[in-house]
């Protein structure tokens, strides 16, 4: 009898390790069930207007938001210098430009085979596919990104030499790529807005380089007197508060605009590098130290037309008194009509007229200007 | 992840001082400035001017201004590469040279 009771409680015993075991209902083993709660949630892009939303305009290298990132809208249009021809550049649907498009677009100026003496900005080339031209990007191993070509002298045979933005060390002869040099027309207003900025004079068109913002992102670069502008904006501009991802990295002593709006003289409304180095401002009225030049930046600013006005670089910011006056003028890399240039490069900028951020969504902007761009400072 | 740290490396084009080839109107400057594009397979559209144009605010003509970098005057005549004029002598007489230093105005 009381072998039949240990067996009983025996064989129950084997049962509720079993259901132990097994949930029910009972499935195979290997295999997974409601499998999309237990993977990782997918990554969505976000933008600026995604922490924000309500641009005025929105202008950049990347989406303005989620929204936006389709596939087929457009975020640029740029002139092949080779042939002046021009092509619209899309966002896709990561967020990002479609920078293989442009590259393809630009084409091959030439290949050659190059090393330098030590470190130098001398470029010595042999087997030249044709002569080089000013403003090629170049690339090959070992070459740091954004290295420019700045003048070549002349090829014979296939032989010359060129000179570069940035010393390189190319010890052994290697293939060195020169890409045909992109410039920006157009940046389209990515809001809906309307408010798209050009630039119809070639000598005056940014260049839009690739592998330059954090090394592995594209940027639209100026060094003489590049910039974009509007006229007639959808409203009239004063006002507001803006964002710009930007870097300067020459005339450091020299106020430099990077975002522009309102009206087209000098009392326009712009964020700045500072006429003293590694110092942005509001306008001039408003400024921060502490922003190193050659290094890139998150940069908010709240134009209150008072006090509270705030500009605010990498989560850090200075509170001021600026006034304001109003236009319908935007300038991307200027004052609206090209006055006190950006030397240096910028990948995004926005504008909401009549918005006054709090430091929260400053935070939050700037943590997502980081993000993406991988600025110099985390915020 | 490992994240770079975004830090372009330092450099600037080098600027050769621009020159300037005056016309008696800033619209015959302008004229030529497009001619010049649109001999170079501009679109027409999104880009149509060549060389910036500058205005003289003391007689109403205006000037072409050859830019800096690069510095490019294949596209001249021979008597228009003689015809150029440096930026002191255009600022001199009145032309608002674009000058990374100048207000143009504003």
């Amino acid at each position: 009898m009381m072998r039949w009771v240990l067996a009983g409680l025996l064989c129950l015993a084997s049962l509720m390790a079993q259901a132990q075991v097994y949930s029910w209902p009972r499935f195979p083993p290997g295999v997974i069930i409601n499998r999309q709660a237990l993977d990782a949630p997918a990554v969505t892009y976000q933008g600026v207007g995604d922490i924000v939303s309500g641009a005025t305009g929105y202008w950049g290298l990347r989406a303005y938001n989620a929204a936006y990132a389709t596939g087929s809208n457009n975020a640029i249009n740029i002139r092949r210098a080779s042939d002046n021809t021009t092509e619209n550049i899309v966002i896709l649907t990561t967020g990002a430009l479609d920078v293989a498009t442009a590259a393809t677009f630009a084409g091959t100026d030439a290949t050659a085979s190059c090393s330098t003496s030590g470190s130098s900005t001398t470029l010595n080339c042999t087997s030249a596919s044709s002569t080089p031209n000013t403003k090629d990007q170049i690339y090959g191993t070992g070459i740091s990104n954004p290295t420019l070509i700045t003048s070549c002298g002349t090829f014979t045979g296939g032989a010359g030499s060129c000179t570069m933005s940035t010393a390189q060390n190319i010890s052994s002869a290697e293939t060195v790529t020169f890409q045909v040099a992109l410039f920006v027309t157009e940046v389209y207003d990515q809001t809906g807005n309307g408010n798209n900025v050009s630039q119809s004079t070639a000598a005056d068109q940014l260049q839009l380089l690739f592998d330059c913002s954090n090394t592995s992102l594209p940027c639209m670069y100026g060094s003489d007197l590049q910039y974009l502008t509007l006229s007639s904006a959808s409203a009239t501009l004063g006002n507001g508060s803006a964002i710009v991802t930007a870097e300067r990295t020459a005339n450091t002593t020299t106020d430099a605009a990077i975002l522009s709006w309102g009206p087209s003289g000098s009392s326009a409304e712009y964020i700045s590098f500072y006429s003293s180095a590694n110092e942005i401002s509001l306008k001039g009225n408003v400024q921060l130290t502490g922003v190193n030049d050659n290094a890139s930046h998150a940069i908010q600013g709240v134009q209150t037309g008072t006090t509270g006005s705030l500009i605010y670089a990498d989560g850090s910011g200075a509170s001021g008194t600026s006034s304001t006056s109003t236009g319908s003028y935007v300038g991307l890399g200027a004052r609206p009509t090209g006055g006190h240039p950006l030397d240096g490069y910028v990948t995004e900028a926005g504008l909401w007229n009549g918005t006054t951020f709090n430091t929260t969504q400053i935070g939050n902007l700037c943590h997502n200007q980081y993000e993406y761009w991988g600025t110099s400072v985390s915020c | 992840m490992l994240r770079l740290v975004a830090s372009l490396v330092l450099f600037a084009l080098p600027v050769q001082a621009a020159e300037y080839l005056t016309y008696s109107t800033l619209a015959a400057a302008q004229a030529r400035s497009q001619a010049e594009c649109t001999a170079r397979g501009c679109d027409g559209v999104h880009t149509i001017y060549w060389w910036a144009v500058v205005p003289n605010t003391s007689n109403g003509s205006g000037a072409v201004m050859i830019d800096g970098t690069p510095y490019d005057t294949t596209g001249l005549t021979a008597a228009e590469q003689a015809a150029l004029i440096d930026e002191a002598t255009a600022t001199s007489e009145g032309y608002e040279t674009l000058t990374w230093q100048a207000e143009q105005g504003q």
